[in-house]
């Protein structure tokens, strides 16, 4: 490779192969910016490093195996017991819920409401992630093929984590609330105000940066999605307030508000698909 | 220096591999660029030829797994791919020191691309990883002495 016998043809023959690939490369930003034609080739493309995330979720599937394999059985008991604890008190909260769903399906008939949409879960793996101030963006392990669209929101056991910007056919791929490009809906139930929360690139708060200091919120309030824009459904938890005082600038309050989830312990989700 | 005989395909995909593979928070700042290292190290010690063709690709690809706009990574690594064509006699003949200098210079370049490519508007001046192109350096070094001592060891018996 050295250039001490290069003559003059093969470095023009450099320059030009710069050239048109730097061309191409920006042909490609603009239709990848421009429009849905580079979806094929991000999606043949996806489909080519699927056997990277096998190899990845292979990998993870044997180690949690083998440290399954020795755990003391006294753990064992332990983690048994825990979990069956949790399950009998989400039954009893299950059958309470059971019953306020009824009455409120009974009121709703009675005052004529259009019925509301019913909503598909499909259960999927976190199998990547991208977090750097710039972007907040995981790739979980399901695509078109299991029923994941653009626009499916995302949730996890810390409630709303995002919505799927991009689909394969075997993966998606899902941008955070947290994501500084991103904006989500809310709404406060216990007083009914609607505002929109913004990402910006911390992983743990949202920035509400539109609400003056006479509203009514206290810390510990919780936000859920208000499903506004029809993108996110609606009723999800969000966040927490942990902050809320008058702001130093200007006639906006100093709100922060918590999301329920943390990005490096989210390993499984939901996605929601209205039916 | 370019007697081993890596396979490019194989730098490539093992890169790949190693970039797909989530890792802690706290650990992600001390992890390089896997793909533009495995890249560098392919070209100065493996019989890599098209190397704007592999710069091509490995862009492309990066893209797909990171997210980011088809194109942009292309870009980047066929830059760094004319820098590195365009300064290999440099490269090569650098001793210790100077070539890690140089090298620290192109890792720096691919954190200004990007930083440019990422749309600066939006992103505050203290928000640029500065700390990225040290690791990337810090892991070359380690990764070429490695390749260094597989070359003399091959060497001294043969």
């Amino acid at each position: 490779m050295s250039l001490d016998h290069i003559g003059n043809h093969q470095r023009l023959n450099v320059s030009f192969k710069f050239f048109s690939l730097c061309a191409v490369s920006l042909f490609l930003i603009y239709l990848d910016l421009s429009g849905n034609i580079t979806s094929y080739v991000r999606r043949a493309i996806a489909l080519s490093v699927y056997p990277l995330y096998s190899i990845y979720n292979f990998s993870i599937d044997t180690s949690q195996q083998v440290s399954f394999y020795f755990l003391e059985r006294d753990d064992l008991y332990e983690q048994i017991n825990k979990i069956q604890a949790e399950n009998d008190e989400l039954n009893i909260r299950l059958q309470t819920l059971e019953s306020f769903e009824n009455e409120n399906q009974r009121l709703r008939d009675l005052l004529n409401v259009i019925p509301r949409e019913e909503i598909n879960f499909l259960a999927s793996t976190v199998i990547d992630s991208s977090m750097n101030p710039f972007e907040h963006r995981i790739v979980i392990q399901s695509g078109s093929r299991q029923g994941v669209t653009i626009g499916s929101t995302v949730i996890s056991a810390g409630g709303v984590v995002g919505q799927v910007f991009s689909t394969t056919d075997l993966i998606s791929q899902v941008i955070l609330i947290t994501d500084p490009d991103h904006a989500i809906p809310i709404i406060l139930p216990r007083t009914g105000f609607r505002t929109i929360a913004y990402g910006i690139g911390n992983e743990t708060e949202l920035s509400l940066p539109f609400v003056t200091p006479d509203q009514d919120i206290e810390i510990g309030d919780r936000f859920v999605t208000s499903g506004l824009g029809n993108t996110f459904i609606p009723n999800f938890f969000v966040g927490e307030v942990i902050e809320f005082s008058e702001g130093q600038e200007g006639p906006f309050a100093n709100l922060r508000v918590r999301v329920g989830f943390e990005v490096n312990q989210v390993n499984e989700v939901l996605v929601l698909n209205k039916n | 220096m370019r007697q081993l005989k890596l396979h490019p395909f194989l730098l490539f995909s093992a890169s790949l591999l190693l970039e797909t593979f989530p890792i802690p928070r706290f650990l992600s700042f001390y992890f390089p660029s896997w793909v533009l290292l495995f890249f560098i190290i392919a070209f100065l010690y493996s019989t890599l030829s098209s190397v704007f063709l592999y710069g091509f690709m490995a862009g492309l690809f990066l893209d797909v797994i990171l997210g980011t706009n088809i194109g942009s990574n292309n870009l980047i690594f066929v830059t760094i791919a004319f820098v590195l064509i365009k300064w290999i006699r440099v490269i090569l003949q650098s001793p210790g020191i100077q070539l890690y200098l140089i090298i620290f210079i192109i890792f720096s370049l691919y954190e200004a691309l990007n930083f440019i490519l990422s749309g600066f508007i939006q992103i505050s001046l203290s928000q640029i990883n500065i700390i990225q192109p040290v690791v990337n350096t810090l892991w070359f070094i380690m990764i070429s002495s490695v390749f260094n001592f597989l070359r003399i060891y091959k060497k001294s018996h043969e």
